[in-house]
């Protein structure tokens, strides 16, 4: 596309709703209609990997790039049942579970303990105390619990994004809840 | 009885601080995330097609050499030999303006055809 009409494609694709631009990015190879995507759910996916990767900056981000990577390559492959940002979701959980086992096999074990972020107050604290609470459980356990907290997600959806049965879904729950309720104890007092 | 009342206030409590962080959820810029990813997604496009194009060669190489193994299990080499000799090469050979014409003419169309191939390649 010519450098000059590039922001003018933007500006159009600004307004069209997502189910055209997929339809667009699939049918034409539109990317401009991919980069509107990118734009849309960044923010979401980098923060929802933050939280799953101890808030660590340059690795979710890293992920995050992978992911819609993957997504762009395998869009053609998109169900439309599921929402694109739980499809999107799915992938970088894929890419970050890889990465924890990428990282077993080259270290023997995956540490990750809960950070010190007593002192920070503000908002910015908060997200990275939930984060450094959340790193203490396993990524498994850790990917339903911020669906379920912080996206807000039932039972069925989260078994339906992550591909695993709605028992372990109840059990990853069960379970964890007390350990991040003692993580944050701190937090609320 | 007081147990329950204080594992409901701790998931209460845990639910609230949750709920705090969704509400205040920041905004990360997209400012060179999305040019980052789009750049990413050229790369992989070139290097595809540049896979596509090498499995061709491949295909092509592997093509040839089925073709000759197939060629020679048929065919005896030398009768082979004699009847490229006898048929394909000419026995005289004849310059005539119309002969280096078409000569010409002909190596300029495999040049063009060449150079063509060259610059689609190189704007892919």
């Amino acid at each position: 596309m010519n450098a000059a009409l590039a922001p003018l494609a933007l500006n159009l694709v600004k307004d069209v709703a997502e189910a055209q631009l997929i339809d667009r990015s699939v049918l034409s190879g539109d990317h401009s209609a991919f980069q509107e995507l990118v734009k849309r759910h960044q923010s979401a996916l980098r923060y929802s990997l933050r939280q799953l990767t101890k808030w660590d900056e340059a690795l979710a981000d890293d992920l995050a790039q992978e992911a819609f990577l993957q997504a762009f390559q395998k869009l053609g492959s998109f169900r439309r049942e599921a929402k694109f940002s739980s499809w999107l979701y799915r992938i970088g959980y894929n890419l970050f579970l890889q990465h924890c086992r990428k990282k077993r096999l080259e270290t023997e074990e995956i540490i990750f303990e809960p950070a010190d972020v007593s002192g920070e107050e503000n908002s910015d604290g908060l997200h990275k105390a939930l984060a450094a609470a959340m790193a203490g459980l396993k990524p498994e356990a850790r990917s339903v619990m911020h669906l379920s907290l912080h996206r807000g997600c039932t039972q069925q959806e989260i078994s339906d994004i992550m591909g695993i049965p709605l028992g372990s879904v109840k059990t990853h729950i069960n379970r964890s809840r007390p350990l991040l309720q003692s993580h944050m104890s701190e937090w609320r007092e | 009885m007081n147990d329950k009342m204080h594992s409901d206030n701790q998931t209460t409590s845990l639910e609230n601080l949750f709920d705090q962080a969704r509400r205040a959820e920041p905004q990360f810029s997209d400012d060179t995330f999305t040019s980052k990813v789009m750049a990413g997604i050229s790369r992989a496009s070139q290097h595809s097609l540049l896979e596509t194009s090498k499995a061709f060669n491949w295909m092509d190489i592997l093509g040839v050499g089925l073709g000759v193994i197939a060629c020679f299990s048929f065919i005896e080499p030398a009768q082979l030999v004699a009847w490229v000799g006898n048929t394909l090469l000419p026995s005289k050979l004849v310059l005539s303006p119309i002969n280096l014409l078409i000569a010409g003419l002909g190596m300029g169309t495999l040049a063009f055809g060449g150079w063509w191939a060259l610059e689609g390649h190189r704007r892919l």
